[in-house]
Parts: C-alpha cells; sequence; structure tokens
C-alpha cells in the first residue's frame, strides 16, 4: 500500500510521481473577495462617527479607497454607526487641517476622521489622518503613514485599529487575519479543498493549498508568519508546516495513525498535535527546534483538540475518559490533569479567551441535541450560550478577546459567523462558491 | 435465496484470481464442516438491516467459529457447493460496516461478514500473495472535526482488533481516519448520518 511506503521516503518525490496535490501558491492577488460580509447584528448604542472622504488629489493610480475600507471595517464591528457623507458639513475646512466643533456636534457625530493622500514618488504614498473628539473638542490621533499599491489595504486597517483603540479602549483586530478552509464539489469523494488566508473583512483571499484530499485545522503560528494544518494528500492525515512569505513546507509530524489538531504554543517553542502511533489518540508536544516529541497525555481514552494558554503553561484539550466527553486542562510543566466541564455529555474543542480567564467550547444541548458555541469563565464556572443554530463548530477567539469566530450551517451549507464575547454583534461569511469552515483568528501582525 | 450478481468493483476484479483460490479452500473445508442457511433478506440500500443466519455443526479438529455472535434464527438448509460459494462472496462484498452514534463499538450485525474477510486475507497470505489491507474510519458531522478524526480511528481500531483476534497477522492491517471528512452522503438528517458513520474495507 502507498502510504506504507510513504514514511521512510522523501515526500516530494511522491508529491510529483503521483501529483495528488497542486500547491497552489497564486499570490500576490488582488482584490478578489470570496467571502462575503453580511451584518446581522450590532450593538444598541453605536457611537456615531463622521469619516469624511481622504483628499487624494495628488494622489494618482491609487488602486483603491482608504476611507472606503475604514468605514467598512467600522461598519463591520458593529459598534459604530457611521454618518452619512451628504449630511457632514465643512469637509473642505477640515482639508486645510481646521475642524468646526459646533457644526459637527449639531450632527452629532462623537468622532470625525479625516485624511488625505499625496504621491511622494513614483510608487509610494502618504497619508495624513486625523481623528477628533466632537464631545471634548480635542484631536485625539494625529498621524501619518506611508504605503505603496501593495500595502494600501494594510494602511487602511492600521488606521481601523488604531480609531477602534481610541474610541473603544481595546485594540483593534482589522489588521489580522482569517485562515479557513473551502470546500466545493458535489461529488462526496472528490471535492476541492483550499485552504485560504484573508484579511479580517472576508478581502484579500489567498488560496494556499489545494487539494481533492481533505485540509483541516489550521493553526497560526505566534507571529501569524506560518501555519500548520492537516493535509491528507499523502493519503492519510500528516501535520504540514507552511511559510505565508516563502510558501515554503514542510512535512512536520507523519507519524503512523493520526496526525491531527495542530496547535502552536504561544512561546513559539512547541507544536501540540495528536498522535495514535497505531493506538491511541493522544496529546504530543514537538519541539520546533529540535523535534523532539514529548508525551503530554497517556490515556487509553481519546484526547485531542489542544489549546495554549497564553502563558504556554497550560494546555485545555478535549476527552471522553469519564462520563461522555469533555474538557480537561493539563498542566504542561507536571502533566497534572484537571477536569474542566461537568455538565451535558459533549463538550469539545476548548479555546481560552483573552487572558485566560474564560475558555469557549463547542457543547451539545443535552435536550435539543444541538452542537453551540458556549463560553464558561475558568474561575466561577459560569456558562454562557453565544450561537443559536444546530451544527456550530470550530471557535476560534479574536486576539483582543474581543470576538469568536466559528462555523455554522445554513440552507445545508457551511458558513462562518463571528460574534462578539458580549453577544452585541453579529456577522456572516458565506463563501460564494461553497462552502468554508475551519476558521483561525490569526494573532495581532504587528 | 437471491442469484449472485457478478457486480464485482474493480478492486474485487483484480484480487479475484485470490478469491478463487480463497473459495476452492473454503468451499472444501466448509462443505463438509457446516450445513449454513442465508437470509437474504438484506438489501443493498437498507445498510442497517443485515441479518445472517448461520448454523455450525462440530467436525474433528478442523472446526473454526465463524459467526460468532450471530443470533441463530433457526432456518436450517443443507445447500450446495454453488450455493456456498454464492454466501461467501457476497459477505465479501460486504465492506462497509456502520456504528451507532458516538460509539466505536462494533455491531453484532458486522461479525459475519468480517469472519469472511478475516478466513479471506489469512487465506490470501497463505497463498503467498503479498497483501494487506486498509481499514478507513468515518464518521458523522455532529461534534467537532478533530474528535470525530479521533472517533473514527477508534472505529476502524475496532474492526482492526476484530481481525487480529481472528488471526488476521497485524502486520498486513492498516488504519487511516477522515473523521467526518469524506461523508458517503451528504446532508444533515439521520439518513446521511448513518451511512456515514462506518468503516470502510479497501483491499
Amino acid at each position: 500500500m502507498l502510504y506504507r511506503l510513504l514514511y521512510p521516503l522523501n515526500v516530494g518525490f511522491w508529491l510529483i510521481c503521483f501529483g495528488i496535490v497542486i500547491a497552489a501558491f497564486s499570490w500576490p492577488q488582488s482584490g478578489h473577495t470570496q467571502l462575503l460580509i453580511e451584518i446581522n447584528e450590532g450593538v444598541t448604542n453605536p457611537v456615531p462617527v463622521a469619516i469624511v472622504p481622504f483628499s487624494s488629489q495628488k494622489a494618482e493610480g491609487l488602486p483603491g479607497n482608504l476611507s472606503e475600507i475604514i468605514t467598512n471595517d467600522l461598519m463591520i464591528s458593529g459598534q459604530f454607526r457611521l454618518l452619512h457623507q451628504k449630511n457632514m458639513p465643512d469637509t473642505d475646512m477640515i482639508y486645510s487641517g481646521r475642524i468646526g466643533y459646533e457644526d459637527w456636534s449639531r450632527i452629532r457625530a462623537d468622532y470625525v476622521l479625516a485624511g488625505s493622500i499625496e504621491n511622494t514618488d513614483g510608487t509610494s504614498y502618504k497619508v495624513r489622518f486625523e481623528l477628533f473628539d466632537i464631545v471634548n473638542r480635542s484631536s485625539v490621533v494625529r498621524k501619518q503613514m506611508i504605503f505603496t499599491k501593495n500595502t494600501y489595504r494594510d494602511t487602511a486597517h492600521r488606521i481601523s485599529d488604531l480609531v477602534y483603540e481610541q474610541i473603544t479602549g481595546v485594540r483593534g483586530v482589522f489588521s489580522t487575519k482569517l485562515a479557513y478552509v473551502t470546500v466545493s464539489g458535489k461529488n462526496p469523494k472528490k471535492r476541492q479543498h483550499r485552504l485560504e488566508i484573508s484579511d479580517s473583512d472576508g478581502a484579500r483571499a489567498k488560496v494556499i493549498l489545494k487539494s481533492f484530499e481533505p485540509i483541516m485545522s489550521p493553526s497560526w503560528s505566534p507571529d501569524s508568519k506560518k501555519i500548520a494544518y492537516v493535509s491528507f494528500e499523502l493519503g492519510r492525515s500528516n501535520v504540514y508546516v507552511q511559510n505565508l512569505e516563502t510558501g515554503e513546507r514542510e512535512l512536520f509530524s507523519g507519524f503512523r495513525g493520526i496526525n491531527g489538531s495542530p496547535a502552536w504554543s504561544p512561546d513559539g517553542q512547541y507544536l501540540a498535535v495528536v498522535l495514535s502511533r497505531g493506538a491511541n489518540p493522544d496529546i504530543h508536544l514537538i519541539n520546533l527546534s529540535t523535534k523532539k516529541v514529548e508525551r503530554l497525555t497517556r490515556h487509553p481514552a481519546i484526547d485531542t483538540e489542544p489549546s495554549w494558554s497564553s502563558d504556554s503553561k497550560n494546555i485545555l484539550f478535549t476527552s471522553d475518559r469519564k462520563d461522555g466527553v469533555h474538557i480537561y486542562e493539563a498542566d504542561v510543566a507536571t502533566k497534572t490533569i484537571k477536569r474542566m466541564t461537568t455538565t451535558g455529555k459533549y463538550n469539545a474543542r476548548a479555546r481560552y479567551t483573552l487572558q485566560d480567564t474564560s475558555f469557549v467550547m463547542v457543547s451539545q444541548d443535552p435536550d435539543t441535541k444541538d452542537y453551540n458555541i458556549v463560553s464558561q469563565n475558568l474561575v466561577t464556572g459560569a456558562k454562557k450560550l453565544l450561537s443559536t443554530s444546530s451544527l456550530d463548530e470550530s471557535p476560534s477567539v479574536s486576539p483582543n478577546g474581543s470576538h469568536i469566530i466559528f462555523s455554522t450551517k445554513r440552507d445545508g451549507k457551511s458558513i462562518l459567523v463571528v460574534v462578539s464575547v458580549d453577544l452585541g454583534i453579529k456577522y456572516y461569511l458565506p463563501y460564494s462558491r461553497g462552502e468554508v469552515r475551519d476558521p483561525a483568528w490569526s494573532p495581532f501582525v504587528y | 435465496m437471491h442469484i449472485f450478481h457478478t457486480k464485482s468493483s474493480s478492486v474485487f476484479a483484480k484480487y479475484r484470481t485470490i478469491y478463487l483460490k480463497f473459495l476452492s479452500l473454503m468451499v472444501v473445508f466448509l462443505a463438509t464442516a457446516c450445513t449454513t442457511s442465508y437470509d437474504s433478506a438484506q438489501n443493498e440500500r437498507d445498510l442497517t438491516e443485515t441479518t445472517v443466519t448461520v448454523e455450525e455443526t462440530e467436525t474433528e479438529d478442523q472446526n473454526i467459529v465463524l459467526f460468532e455472535g450471530v443470533e441463530d434464527e433457526g432456518t436450517v438448509e443443507a445447500i450446495n457447493e454453488q450455493e456456498l460459494t454464492e454466501q461467501i462472496l457476497k459477505m465479501l462484498e460486504i465492506r462497509t460496516f456502520y456504528f451507532n452514534f458516538d460509539s466505536h463499538a462494533m455491531r453484532n450485525e458486522a461479525l459475519a461478514a468480517l469472519d469472511i474477510h478475516a478466513e479471506a486475507i489469512k487465506a490470501a497470505i497463505e497463498l503467498g500473495e503479498n497483501f494487506s489491507i486498509v481499514l478507513e474510519g468515518h464518521t458523522d458531522e455532529r461534534g467537532t472535526r478533530e474528535y470525530n478524526m479521533a472517533l473514527g480511528e477508534k472505529r476502524a481500531e475496532s474492526v482492526g482488533r476484530y481481525l487480529r483476534v481472528n488471526g488476521v497477522p497485524a502486520n498486513v492491517i492498516d488504519t487511516i481516519s477522515y473523521g467526518e471528512e469524506r461523508p458517503a452522503a451528504l446532508g444533515s438528517n439521520e439518513q446521511a448520518w448513518q451511512k456515514n458513520r462506518r468503516v470502510e474495507i479497501r483491499y
């Protein structure tokens, strides 16, 4: 059998020989949006913000509109009410660096963002922008940034991050990325799987791996430069690590049996993986520099879905060792294990939220039998239901802890949903050409 | 008694020689050892209902327990070699074994066909064939993806263990879990889910 022979042999050779997988590195690819945003719910008292279209009279050849991207970012967040352009006063005045606070408070804007772009030389541009606090009558952010045709979106998202942080006090995540798996094709045995990466708003989607064999479980490195994932391209589940800048990829874990559920430790030292090694699925830690494999759990039951605490000291995991499927926490140093969930029969795939104060997981409601996303406070044990469909899964937490992305089924198709932890905000990210699932929110990118 | 249909898969055709060799062994052996009856109520589409009833009679030292755990429904009928061959081939055509929700315990209905598979594999090995099988474990879409990977592995391992207990050497059995990633049927309903909770034997 093919895969019996694989382990000792050069993987690249088989790749070429059998052409099972076509790794398509298709970037740079310009603004090819495949995930669409549908805003569903926002907060009850959104902050009114006016974004004055940036002046760009001296910026010929600019591929996109910065103020539109910023407007879209703030709208998606659900926390702002964007004032309509036609109601805005004295936009000419603001370009000359002055502002009439009264005029803006008359239209009830709490904040105003204005800016101008100019072409500094043939290839680079400079944006100057300023955020005014109308209520307190002061300029709260005043900055300039240099960008190119290839980085204008990054610059727009960075401005959105600054505006968001200034107004809400929480660091923005508009610059962060999403990784997810898309699937299309009607024949269940021959569906096209793609591992994709996009901006947090679904724009600039890039396919980083394509295969007719399943791809699953993307996990970001703490510096957001690499992704570990599971691919069946060699006929069974192996863990790969791919560098997003160079496209270089490595078969990281290809032991006999399952190689799955990769999770990068926040300190960058280990990749936690699930290995069955021809016997039973247990959590293992692979040292990223030495490749030394260390076993974390040893139990005849299923142990899977590791998730690291932010200090890299603890790991949450799923096990069916007692009373159904539950969440456990392992101390990485001592390997002591503590049970975290006690209710229900199915609690799986936990992920710590910010500062490890709580975790989110997939829980089956014992009555309705629905699978929903539930958060649980680590200290009090208090739980909160974060989703309401019947087949919700794969929760991933935004790096600022404010949002959870997960997959759900709508009209029989898997789509992505983002909710804020406080439940005020909800938006959908459907995929136009098929199904999308297994989302992973990147860490901060700068 | 149904008439044997020759709708062999390509893999089946490839290994036909092995099967035929195996069959000649089996037929000679079983014809003297057993009287069997086969309740062919099994419908290809009715995946969960496979009823096989077998009566065994003791012979000297050659006796093997082929149909352990299968309830005897009483119909005893003497059959000829031809019919026996048909039954065995029919059993070998059963390549998919189904499981209950969130369970990796084999259902009793799977055992009769697995016994025949075990004998076929052993016969093939005895005949000096370079032979190996793959057990593919699958789950339905409910529950988390990686948990389902583990569950699929457990299911494949259950079938593997049963084959080993029945004398198949461990080194010819390979297990792969696809979890919920390779559904046999699409759709979010019990019918599709049942079709997806399975282990497939691949020769």
